[in-house]
């Protein structure tokens, strides 16, 4: 077969890519970056794919492969998440870790991948973190009560089309973390304010409304996340793209049931 | 899960506390009001919004120095004379002012520690993100803010009292004060290098303010944004001029 001598690098050897990768042996330990080169990279493969290609050949060569989340791949579960080149998920608006390709890179390019970084998010390994601080502040207050037995008649509680639009909006938080990873302040009031708002606004969740905003905004600052700066840089590193007004919701949600005499 | 041990897990600084909640008692939701994070931003948010007001009547208040010596000294004898005026507004504003700057100093000791290691690499998220160099350096241009408050204090309310007469009363001729101060280079490129910084603070603030407050209708939040980057803009703007038409003055 006949190469044009211009293609032989690409077609033949795929993207050539260089990782900078965070290594880190457990919670305690001091981390670095590692460097890795990568040769036969397809543009087709996803992000995740590239790193399953470098930890493959790192457990044939006998080392300890790269630690880092997923679950579902294809950007609904809020599993994966990795500060690419010094944005949460990488460089694409809307994009979990998983859904970003390498087709977005171009041969040659280097590539810093970092975990989450926050106070709350402590490093279990490598690039994997430990988010049980979000699952603390669901148990506060991210829920509803409702009785067990034969499922309600759909349309039996009547919800306003603008509310259940507000509330789906908010209710499309996959919870992987990527706005504490932005933040400068490792702020959770965007994922916070997102499961405010979700339950606030429907009538399903009014009983439990103000113990709720109390009880979730109480359990994100005693897990240790800083506050709010209004930046919005949450909202733009968001795969699911929330928008920082569950954030208003969730102070205007907590300042009433803070001082409107809640019960 | 309930999570009953105060120890400091591995790879946190801090430890994570679950606090007693829900409680009926109003006294102690409004205390863990004051110090919680979104507690500390509608503090914020308040104060803010309070001493910004403050800045465009000041700032009409300078404009009337275009206006010669005999109507900005009858300008300040006239605030002086309305009773209780002055003591209340600086009273109000100084009450203001160290509530802002308090839970703003607090603040960002919670949040340093709230991100605890450093990445690497860090880049702006671009896109819907508002995040602009006045809004990172909020703590610095605060300080500064902080610094000049109290040496402006200095120079002009408790400055050199340059007697004069007003309609044959004993009056304060203010206006030669800031004539005198405003001759001086130094003493100019440091008002506008302060009323750049007071302008930047502003510029995000303002929004941000109304953010922390609640205010999530989207209209009215983009509305907000633009208002309060053209309030900083002309607050900055208004007081980079003064200094410069009496420097350049004859
Ligand atoms: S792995 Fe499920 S969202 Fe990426």
């Amino acid at each position: 077969m006949i190469v044009a001598p211009a293609l032989q690098g690409t077609r033949h050897h795929g993207m050539r890519i260089k990782l900078r990768v965070w290594r880190q042996a457990g919670p305690d330990a001091q981390g670095r970056l590692e460097d890795h080169q990568l040769d036969d990279i397809s543009p087709d493969m996803s992000f995740l794919e590239m790193l399953d290609v470098l930890n493959e050949r790192l457990i044939k060569a006998g080392d300890e492969p790269i630690d880092f989340d997923s679950d579902c791949r294809e950007g609904i579960c809020g599993t994966c998440g990795l500060m690419i080149d010094g944005r949460a998920h990488g460089p694409l608006p809307g994009t979990t870790t998983c859904q970003l390709h390498m087709r977005t890179y171009a041969d040659g390019d280097t590539i810093v991948i970092e975990p989450w970084r926050a106070d709350a998010f402590p490093v279990l390994r490598d690039l994997s973190v430990d988010r049980t601080a979000f699952d603390r502040i669901i148990a506060a207050g991210g829920f509803i009560s409702v009785n067990t037995g034969a499922a309600p008649d759909a349309n039996a509680v009547l919800v306003p089309k603008a509310d259940a639009d507000l509330a789906m909006d908010a209710a499309a938080c996959i919870a992987c973390g990527a706005c504490v990873a932005q933040c400068k302040n490792a702020s959770a009031a965007l994922f916070t304010g997102a499961k405010v708002s979700h339950l606030s606004l429907l009538p399903q969740g009014s009983p439990e409304r103000a113990r709720r905003a109390l009880r979730m905004v109480q359990q994100m600052d005693a897990e240790g996340f800083g506050s709010c700066s209004n930046e919005g840089e949450c909202e733009a590193v968001c795969p699911k793209q929330i928008s920082i007004a569950n954030i208003a919701r969730m102070n205007r949600e907590f300042t009433r049931a803070s001082l409107g005499g809640a019960s | 899960m309930v999570v009953e041990s105060t120890a400091v897990p591995p790879g946190r600084s801090t430890p994570y506390s679950p606090r007693p909640f829900p409680t009926s008692d109003g006294a102690v939701l409004r205390q863990a009001y004051v110090w919680s994070t979104v507690g500390s931003k509608v503090i914020l948010a308040i104060t803010g919004i309070g001493l910004a007001l403050f800045l465009p009547i000041h700032l009409a208040g300078n404009l009337l120095l275009l206006a010669g010596a005999e109507t900005f000294n009858r300008y300040a004898l006239k605030l002086q004379s309305i009773p209780l005026l002055a003591p209340v507004v600086e009273i109000g504003l100084l009450a203001l002012f160290i509530i802002h700057v308090f839970r703003a100093i607090t603040n960002y000791f919670v949040n340093q520690k709230a991100r605890g290691s450093r990445y690497a690499v860090k880049r702006w998220a671009g896109g819907t993100s508002r995040k602009t160099w006045a809004s990172t350096t909020m703590i610095i241009s605060g300080l500064t803010i902080g610094i000049f408050v109290p040496l402006h204090l200095l120079q002009m309310k408790f400055g050199t009292f340059y007697p004069t007469t007003i309609d044959g009363e004993p009056a304060r001729d203010l206006y030669r004060l800031v004539r005198e101060l405003f001759k001086e280079p130094v003493i100019v490129g440091f008002y506008l290098f302060c009323m750049a910084v007071v302008g930047a603070h502003i510029y995000h603030g303002f929004a941000s303010a109304f953010q922390s407050l609640g205010f999530n209708n989207p209209r009215l939040a983009r509305a907000t944004l633009i208002i309060g980057r053209t309030f900083g803009a002309g607050i900055g703007l208004g007081f980079f001029a003064l200094p410069i038409i009496v420097f350049i003055a004859p």
